[in-house]
């Protein structure tokens, strides 16, 4: 990763003014992810999982979220890397898709990970397009690496539309990611 | 022109501005270009020059808008004082401009000043005096005395001036009025409303100098002429020099459409959902109507129905509505107040005016209005049935020759017909041509044109008519006695068309003394049934409240999720340590609330039948007529509850069921005849709950249907499976056919069935609400067809059972049985599939877990239990682990997750919180017996 460069006076006066999104952070093995806050539902601890049938792996199956049946997707699964036990500390995330689904409400899904962190604002200009990572299967869920200064990590910005697509859940098995050998 | 109130508008429209609403600046613009023009009028160059400005300003985002708008309203303002305190005088105001003509003329000045402010007066009471004439039907006579005073001063001043033309109008507009009144007709306001608003904008001109022109009244004289003369539409055309306000209909040529500004009023909603009401409340007494047309209290009823309609329709400006429920309202007026006797041509006229409500109602919605010549066309007939003026010729709205039976006598034609001496094709023809006619000749000589008929015949035929209507009617045919079911909550709905029998002998000229009155008993009972129906009628109204459906089906869902989250705490086993008796009181105490609260929320979603039931009526009699067979229809049941949504989804197969019994189940009378049957066939409605289902059953007493017919017809489209041998399929097998898509027996397809896309849709949305439709037939008896629905959507009766550590439903309705086999029924087949004896079946077992892949589960039957579900006449068995117990459950859907699952079509949430999948049982049996070679 090229570091960035000293921020001089003017464009820390840019970055202020500029327009913020919140994104809620979250880790999945050792590495940093975010999603656009606005998207996330709630967050809850681990529920039990009824499996569906014939479904791709990541799909784990389906929780009852205060009576709604909800489908339940294991967010490390879906980027290729390999299967842990889950945690005390392991959340999921529900998060909104695009379009509508029952009772006229967003469809819903929940994300398993491993560990969430916190909400952030990130400013655009701290955002670097995604041509730099190297393992390209995941670069389709990428929209940005954001730099969070503070803590001197690099976040990378999933696409929850791509990453959590419903249409994956045809019951097509081939869609997963391969798990990566270690 | 006065300028003052101009300007007093845009002071008015300066103070209220709000720059960031559009219409108030809309408002100003329009007020200020007003102003301009008095200003031009007045060749005030000042103020035009500053109405300019403030025109410019309000274009002009960047400006100071109000700064710019303050002057002019100073200056505007010093103006007018100007200006009025040389008034009479019309002198120049203080900036200076050309003076204006009027100065000149001194004595004629004041003269027309002192003619302007009489005439002025005049016509304000003469436009009083027609809007009161065209809304209520009190004291015509005074307020019509009171138009002809002002018209004939104002005429008599008009010539002192003189004011030729002006004078000539108003000359016209009496004649009218005259020639009107001696007629008989009704005074025709519009064009007297138009004389009205040309003699003020003449006298506006006067006002403000203009002597030398004269406003265009060539147009207006022709419409007086045209609306005085013997064959003027009822309502002549409106040229609209002024913008037409947004009230009117566009007439594009072909529908009735509402304006935008219209379609978003507020209040639009709720007047539609009552309009419905009303017209549906109308239809039902009509029908009821039809049976005993001497019940005040139903003619009182739709006579309120319209004349509610016609209140909201006036305040909402929708003339077309306003205009239709007024004429039908003032015909039903006429009947209660007993000037006319309530005949067929009566209930046909407002039938058809429900017809066109409903379609103006569906404008109202976006949806496609009734064609603006039908109505019209309908608006005319009502109008000269209030009139008491003979029919002109048919109404293309209602159809032809069944309404030719009026009420006390038939009409020529059809006598001529009965006669033989015309066909009714010839008939058909001679009605037409005299609705063409501008001048309507009588039918009789219309029909010796033909020179088919003698004049001889023409007077016979009228001498009979004559007899007839002394006698209080022609021979009554002979009426079978309409079938009252022994045990049934409501009473039934005989509807029986008057479709001629045009082949009948011709009946003896002599006079008929008395027509016979139905000496069936059932005739009293029929009798005393109106007073009754009106007693129970009346208490059976239970109160009601609109409540807004989204909220309802929130608060059922709610209570669905507490009766979980209260099971939930119920069964947790943490309580059974606890050993509180208190604590297990208490808990027993919510759960009884919770169901009860439950028991209520499932029944607000409940509905009766009754409004289907009662549409279905409507379409009984519709196609009835249309098909020429008489209907005795019988409703069994409209009381039975449904939950609404099931209630929305039946109404079409139910529709399309009932044409199909009608159209293509019962006989032509003849034939019926011939078999020995009533004359009427006899189509029945019934609904009952049975086994926690709803049942609803179209019975038909007509030929049943035809085994040999529906085998060739599938022959014929290949709708067989290729092995199969037409001898050895069983009726049901052979009935079941007729939901094969494309099917249709029909040997012509008319507009109301026959097109063969009807009963496989039919079967599909019944069995997309997880009913069953079934057939039952006898040959020269009948029919029935029966529908079998779940009581709600969105519960089902479900068997929860366990296969490994998974929890599945199997939907009550599919089971047939279940057991745990022992070793001796099982039976391999080829080493691979097993097979089961049961009662002398042997049928296929698949497990659970390997449909759905599990990794847990039992494996050998013997172990298991196997459960028998049958689907549409298939079987097999499914093998589960265990039957954890029988419940209602409440389906939720999986969403995105479920849509592309085959064999799964839902999940539920049982008392313990977990998640069962609900087994989408048709699917399964149809894919694994296909599969099983």
């Amino acid at each position: 990763m090229k570091p960035q460069d000293q921020p001089n006076e003017a464009q820390t006066e840019a970055v202020q003014d500029e327009p913020k999104v919140r994104f809620l952070t979250l880790s999945l093995a050792e590495e940093h992810y975010a999603v656009e806050a606005l998207r996330v539902r709630e967050i809850i601890g681990i529920l039990d999982i009824t499996p569906l049938p014939k479904m791709p792996p990541h799909v784990r199956g389906v929780v009852n979220l205060r009576g709604r049946i909800i489908p339940i997707v294991d967010l490390r699964m879906r980027l290729g890397m390999p299967e842990v036990e889950y945690t005390a500390r392991t959340c999921v995330v529900v998060l909104e898709l695009s379009g509508k689904g029952e009772e006229d409400d967003h469809v819903l899904m929940g994300a398993i990970v491993d560990l969430v962190n916190d909400v952030r604002e990130i400013g655009a200009s701290t955002i670097a397009p995604p041509s730099v990572l190297k393992t390209s299967e995941r670069a389709g869920f990428v929209t940005g690496l954001a730099k969070l200064e503070e803590e001197g990590l690099v976040v990378s910005l999933l696409d929850i539309d791509a990453l959590l697509d419903p249409s994956q859940l045809s019951g097509r098995e081939a869609d997963a990611i391969p798990s990566e050998v270690a | 022109m006065d300028l003052r109130p101009i300007f007093d508008n845009v002071s008015k429209s300066i103070a209220f501005l709000d720059e960031t609403d559009s219409q108030s600046l809309a408002d100003l613009r329009t007020a200020l270009a007003e102003l301009r023009a008095g200003a031009e009028s007045r060749a005030l160059s000042g103020l035009i020059t500053a109405c300019d400005r403030g025109l410019a300003a309000l274009e002009d985002d960047d400006g100071d808008l109000t700064c710019v708008l303050g002057e002019i309203a100073a200056y505007g303002a010093e103006v007018l004082e100007a200006l009025e305190l040389d008034r009479a005088a019309e002198s120049v105001p203080v900036p200076g401009s050309a003076a204006s003509p009027a100065v000149d003329e001194g004595p004629e000045a004041e003269l027309l000043a002192l003619f302007i402010g009489s005439a002025n007066d005049n016509l304000a009471d003469l436009e009083e005096a027609l809007l009161e004439l065209e809304n209520t039907s009190e004291e015509p006579d005074e307020l019509l005395a009171q138009v002809k005073r002002s018209l004939h001063t104002i005429k008599g001043e008009c010539g002192v001036i003189p004011l030729p033309e002006a004078a000539r109008l108003c000359h016209a507009a009496e004649d009218l009025l005259d020639n009107g009144a001696q007629s008989g007709g009704g005074v025709p306001i519009p064009v007297l409303l138009e004389v009205c608003d040309w003699l003020s904008s003449y006298s506006h001109q006067l006002a403000s100098g203009d002597t030398a022109s004269v406003p265009p009244h060539a147009e207006l004289l022709d419409q007086i002429k045209a609306a005085g003369s013997a064959d003027a539409p009822s309502k002549p055309a409106v040229p609209a020099p002024v913008e037409a306000p947004s009230s009117a209909p566009a007439c594009s040529g072909e529908r009735i459409a509402f304006s935008q500004e219209i379609l978003e009023d507020e209040i639009l909603p709720d007047f539609i959902g009552e309009a419905r009401e009303h017209i549906e409340a109308s239809e039902a007494a009509l029908l009821e109507l039809e049976q005993s047309p001497e019940d005040t209290e139903l003619i009182n009823a739709i006579f309120r129905a319209f004349h509610t309609i016609k209140g909201v329709a006036g305040y909402l400006n929708l003339k077309p509505m306003v205009d239709l429920a007024h004429t039908a309202e003032t015909l039903m007026d006429q009947l209660r107040k007993g000037e006319a006797t309530c005949g067929k041509r009566h209930l046909d006229l407002i039938f058809t005016s429900c017809d066109v409500m409903g379609a103006l109602v569906s404008a109202l919605e976006g949806g496609e209005g009734p064609s603006v010549a039908a109505h019209s066309r309908l608006v005319a007939s009502l109008e000269r049935e209030i009139a008491g003026e003979a029919p002109v010729g048919v109404d293309d709205v209602s159809s032809d020759m069944s309404s030719m039976t009026s009420g006390n006598h038939r009409r020529l034609l059809e006598i001529l017909i009965d006669q033989g001496l015309l066909t009714e094709k010839v008939g058909q023809v001679l009605l037409e041509r005299q609705a063409t006619m501008t001048r309507p000749k009588h039918i009789g000589e219309l029909a010796l044109d033909t020179g088919l008929l003698t004049p001889a015949n023409i007077e016979a035929a009228l001498e009979i008519q004559k007899h007839e209507e002394q006698n209080g009617g022609p021979p009554p045919r002979p009426e079978p006695a309409p079938e009252i079911p022994a045990v049934e909550p409501a009473a039934p709905v005989a509807v029986q068309p008057e479709a001629p029998e045009v082949l009948r002998p011709a009946p003896a000229p002599e006079p008929i003394v008395e027509a016979i009155p139905k000496a069936q008993p059932q005739a009293e009972q029929t009798q005393d049934k109106p007073a009754e129906q009106a007693a129970a009628r009346k208490t059976r109204i239970a109160r009601t409240i609109k409540v807004n459906t989204g909220r309802l089906d929130a608060l059922v869902d709610l209570v669905g999720e507490l009766v979980i989250a209260q099971q939930m705490v119920y069964q947790d086993p943490a309580l059974e340590t606890l050993a509180s008796e208190r604590l297990t009181r208490n808990l027993a105490q919510v759960a009884k609330i919770t169901r009860d609260m439950h028991e209520a929320a499932m029944s607000l979603r409940m509905v009766t039948l009754k409004p289907t039931f009662q549409k279905m009526a409507r379409l009984v009699r519709d196609v009835s007529l249309k098909a020429g067979k008489g209907v005795d229809l019988v409703l069994t049941g409209e009381d039975t509850e449904l939950d609404r949504n099931v209630v929305e989804e039946i109404s079409d197969p139910m529709v399309h069921l009932i044409r199909n019994a009608i159209d293509h189940g019962l006989e032509t009378p003849s034939e019926r005849a011939a078999a020995g049957k009533s004359e009427n066939g006899r189509v029945e409605l019934r609904a009952s709950h049975q086994g926690g289902a709803i049942v609803i059953e179209i019975i038909d007493d007509g030929r049943g249907l035809s085994r040999d017919k529906i085998l060739g017809k599938a022959l014929e489209k290949g709708c067989l499976p290729p092995d199969a041998v037409p001898e050895e399929l069983s009726d049901s097998q052979v009935w079941d056919l007729i939901f094969q898509p494309g099917f249709s027996t029909a040997a012509s397809v008319s507009d109301i069935s026959g097109r063969g896309v009807g009963m496989d849709v039919v079967r599909r949305n019944i069995e997309k609400m997880r009913g069953k439709v079934e057939i039952s037939s006898q040959a020269g008896k009948g029919s029935i067809f029966t529908l079998r629905l779940p009581l709600t959507l969105a519960i089902i009766d479900g068997m929860v059972v366990r296969v490994g550590d998974q929890r599945y439903v199997l939907p009550t309705l599919s089971i047939e049985q279940s057991f745990r086999p022992k070793a001796e029924q099982m039976h391999g087949v080829m080493n691979e599939d097993e097979v089961v004896k049961v009662r002398d079946m042997l049928l296929p077992i698949h497990r659970l877990r390997d449909l759905f892949e599990q990794a847990d589960g039992e494996v050998d039957p013997v172990q298991g239990i196997l459960i028998v579900l049958e689907d549409n006449g298939e079987r097999c068995c499914f093998m589960v682990d265990e039957i954890l117990g029988q419940q209602q459950i409440v389906i939720k859907s999986l969403g995105e997750a479920g849509a592309g699952m085959s064999g799964i079509s839902g999940g539920a949430i049982l008392g313990d919180g977990r998640i069962a999948l609900i087994v989408d049982v048709d699917g399964l049996v149809t894919r694994t017996t296909q599969a099983a070679v």
